[in-house]
């Protein structure tokens, strides 16, 4: 038998336990970092996910995948030309009746707001300064030398930016959500897309999914073992730490799928069962 | 009222479901007492590990209750004091995927984790660390990198990184999964002590041939994702029925000689294919 340490056995008695469950000055204060970490997994997994609405029996579930293909990314292409705030928010309600048409749940388009300026807010801040968009000052930020505001034109730069990329991405997703991957991926191949290329979005389409839930498993783990809520500068820490961790098992895994694809005889030419 | 006999987990009418799937667990009710070893068994899918995510209070029930120690276990109170801090110290969870529970830089970084936030001395953390590394002979592996160490390493650096608090409750996901027979000696030695010592264990597991090693009592739970027994271990592998209705045994057909014919049966582990009649 194993000497277990005097401070590892369980002390605690039911006395310990007798407190009263939440005092009116401790309010539950659920971290905003911990909750964003396990909440962007899951809707990274809810976007991805095709399953349930690609078979329903929607509008743009019943055209052919190229069809789909050519009109939608037809679409994206004229969402990029205009710079008219009326004509994107046409195309925009364009892709909310498209959605509608095809049964496509409403909160699926409204979680691209919550993403899409996540990752465009390197682009878009910076826009709105007067130092990237001179105009009419909105809102002073610094007024001393070099004086530093927010212009009306910067907002309309802005606005015209976010609204445009929710629109392509909203038709984006109409496709992938309305269309199984391999119909797509046959799609793609029958319009000409280079077999390498397919293959490389068929395996990133796989194990996007797998690092979704990697990083989601990281972050319930954490949960498990955090005794109590960080200040910002840890939170931060210890997202900086995750990221870390999941490229680390990004890398690992890359270098597994092609040991796995050695194996089965994979010289780097690529041939698809399916290419049509 | 002794410790032996205190209700640590009390579980009532429970139900959850993941989000647009169908319910992982339907009408759950058992309790735990403080000190004990209890067993959740079933097939692939049944909702065992789930059940240990809600025990640790990582999700939250769409219907139902679960109470640690009298103390409703809702999401507002995991995450408030005075509940919160004691319950994430007094509760240590192991994952089945070692991987995603080592997030650290080193094995040192990560036994020191789950301490620093309750701000010890540095000594005391130093001592502890000692100690736990001491106890499951991996000294040795304190300046290592998580990544480089084998499945039984790992195993056993994560359940070190549990142990370093101090908790009174070990809930365990399917500890012994993919582990060389003396890694799973080791790790059973181990929780056995630590249940000597008197911690309660939870272990969610399908493995029969390690049951009677792992608890004293088993919750099975069915492919229906409700509660199809709840009896001591010895019992429950006897009950041939019961496991096959649940899906941990299978009835096989093969043969012996001329003579072919089929019974149920189980599996030692998932390595072999070495069974008993």
């Amino acid at each position: 038998m194993r000497k277990i340490p005097q401070w590892m056995r369980p002390s605690t008695t039911t006395e310990d336990w007798r407190f009263s469950p939440l005092s009116a000055n401790c309010k539950a204060r659920i971290g905003a970092t911990r909750r964003a970490g396990g909440a962007f997994a899951r809707l990274l997994s809810d976007m991805l996910s095709s399953e349930e609405t690609a078979s329903l029996p929607g509008f743009l579930q019943r055209l052919d995948p190229r069809v789909k293909l050519i009109s939608l990314s037809a679409l994206i292409v004229t969402a990029t030309l205009f710079r008219s705030i009326g004509a994107l928010a046409a195309v925009y309600a364009v892709s909310v009746i498209l959605a509608a048409l095809s049964r496509i749940p409403v909160r699926r388009l409204a979680h691209i707001w919550l993403i899409a300026p996540l990752f465009s807010a390197a682009i878009l801040v910076p826009s709105v300064l007067n130092l990237v968009t001179p105009g009419h000052p909105v809102f002073v930020l610094r007024s001393s030398n070099p004086a530093v505001t927010v212009t009306d034109a910067g907002l309309v730069v802005a606005a015209r930016a976010a609204l445009r990329v929710a629109t392509c991405v909203s038709l984006a997703l109409l496709l992938t959500a309305t269309t199984r991957p391999e119909r797509l991926f046959r799609a793609l191949r029958a319009l000409g897309v280079p077999v390498v290329f397919v293959m490389l979005l068929a395996m990133m389409e796989r194990y996007l999914w797998v690092l979704a839930w990697a990083a989601e498993e990281i972050h319930v783990a954490k949960v498990s073992r955090s005794i109590s809520n960080g200040s910002i500068r840890e939170e931060q820490a210890w997202v900086a730490a995750g990221m870390g961790s999941l490229f680390r098992r990004t890398r690992t895994l890359g270098q597994e799928v092609y040991l796995a694809m050695i194996s089965r005889g994979y010289t780097g030419e690529v041939h698809l069962f399916n290419e049509r | 009222m002794s410790a032996e006999t205190s209700t640590m987990f009390s579980v009532r009418d429970l139900s959850f479901a993941y989000p647009g799937e169908k319910p992982s667990l339907r009408d759950v009710s058992f309790d735990i007492g403080m000190g004990e070893r209890v067993a959740l068994i079933g097939a692939n899918g049944s909702g065992k590990s789930t059940l240990l995510h809600l025990l640790d209070g990582l999700y939250f029930a769409d219907s139902g209750t679960i109470t640690i120690m009298d103390h409703p276990l809702t999401e507002e109170a995991v995450e408030a004091l005075p509940l919160g801090p004691r319950f994430r110290k007094e509760v240590g969870f192991l994952f089945q995927n070692s991987d995603a529970q080592l997030f650290c830089p080193t094995v040192e970084e990560e036994l020191a984790f789950a301490p620093l936030q309750l701000k010890w001395p540095r000594e005391e953390i130093e001592q502890r660390i000692s100690d736990t590394l001491e106890l499951l002979e991996i000294t040795h592996l304190r300046d290592r990198t998580p990544q480089a160490l084998s499945s039984g390493e790992k195993k056993r650096v994560a359940l070190a990184s549990v142990l370093t608090v101090g908790p009174s409750v070990l809930l365990l996901d399917e500890p012994t999964a993919g582990l060389d027979p003396r890694s799973q000696s080791i790790l059973l030695e181990i929780l056995y002590d630590l249940h000597r010592a008197g911690m309660t264990i939870i272990t969610a597991t399908h493995e029969l041939g390690l049951l009677s090693h792992l608890a004293d009592r088993a919750v099975v739970l069915g492919e229906d994702h409700r509660i199809a027994a709840d009896a001591p271990v010895s019992d429950i592998l006897h009950n041939t029925d019961l496991l096959l209705s649940v899906n941990l045994i299978h009835a096989h057909s093969h043969s012996h000689g001329d003579v072919i014919h089929s019974h149920p049966h189980e599996h030692e582990s998932l390595l072999d294919h070495d069974h008993r009649h």
